[in-house]
């Protein structure tokens, strides 16, 4: 009877401590992942903040050949961006020949206070328009020009 | 069965106050970043209703310009940018000095630049703009 009361308690001991313990797994396991995805939202929101662009063309004069427009983008935020996944609306339609540059600059980062020449190969009607960039970064900034 | 309970019970407040460590930690984390990356916005914007500039003079025989810090932020030099009818113009091929202090590579309130256009700006529209925070035109 003794014997069989101390296995019994062994055997419900045993469990006891393997069900906290996958429990304790489980919880740890949540709380980890919970924990990693505050600190991506911190990254993004943080990068977010740091990060702003501005259109410095001149609204009154555009360089404008009558088949392509460029544009000049400035970084004036604090943070690098990256010309990867930038895109550009044309009074409100996505615009696909794009050539884009760094003005004094090569390779694909684009830090502060640098200047980003974008190239559009778009045929306009005289008048006024609209012209939004837009980073892979989620920043953008529009202008409103006349040709 | 009371050693079972209490055994399991440790393991438990054990992770807890792990558990508590690490999503704590991570929220003071992101609060203090976001705290930063405030500051740092605010100051920005601080700096942009600071900034401003104004055309003094062109002189179109000299192809020079001089333009005035009427704000009251520090400028730096490298946030300069020129546009002729239009078109941005290479910092490289202009010579930009900050008038009584030639070497000097920030623009302090109540300063006047310089500009030594290599080009003809003759009857040329300009821009001049600081991170588009402050902007001033000549036509």
């Amino acid at each position: 009877m003794g014997s069989d009361a101390s296995v019994t308690h062994m055997i419900f001991f045993i469990a006891a401590v393997l069900v906290a313990g996958s429990m304790a797994g489980v919880f740890l396991s949540v709380g980890y992942e919970m924990a990693k995805k505050i600190e991506l939202e911190s990254e993004s929101m943080t990068e977010a903040m740091q990060s702003d662009i501005a259109i410095i063309n001149d609204p009154a004069m555009m360089p404008y050949d009558g088949t392509s427009l460029t544009l000049y983008v400035e970084n004036t935020g604090s943070s690098t961006l990256i010309t990867s996944g930038l895109f550009v609306m044309m009074d409100g339609s996505y615009v696909n020949d794009t050539v884009l540059q760094l003005v004094g600059r090569s390779g694909a980062e684009w830090i502060p206070s640098t200047v980003l020449q974008i190239t559009i190969d778009i045929s306009l009607v005289p008048g006024d328009h609209n012209v939004k960039v837009i980073t892979g970064d989620g920043e953008a900034d529009s202008l409103t020009f006349r040709v | 069965m009371g050693l079972s309970v209490s055994a399991a019970s440790a393991i438990l407040f054990t992770t807890f106050v792990i558990l508590f460590g690490i999503v704590f930690g991570s929220f003071d984390h992101f609060q203090d970043s976001l705290v930063n990356s405030q500051n740092e916005q605010t100051e920005r914007y601080e700096q942009m209703m600071e900034t401003s500039i104004a055309i003094v003079m062109v002189d179109d025989a000299n192809d020079t310009m001089t333009i005035v810090n009427d704000g009251e932020a520090v400028v730096d030099l490298n946030e300069v940018m020129l546009l002729i009818n239009g078109a941005l113009v290479d910092r490289s091929v202009l010579n930009i000095t900050v008038i009584g202090h030639e070497s000097s590579k920030i623009w302090a309130p109540g300063e006047s630049l310089l500009v030594q256009f290599p080009m003809d700006i003759d009857g040329a529209r300009i821009k001049v703009t600081v991170k588009e925070w402050a902007s001033a035109y000549h036509v």
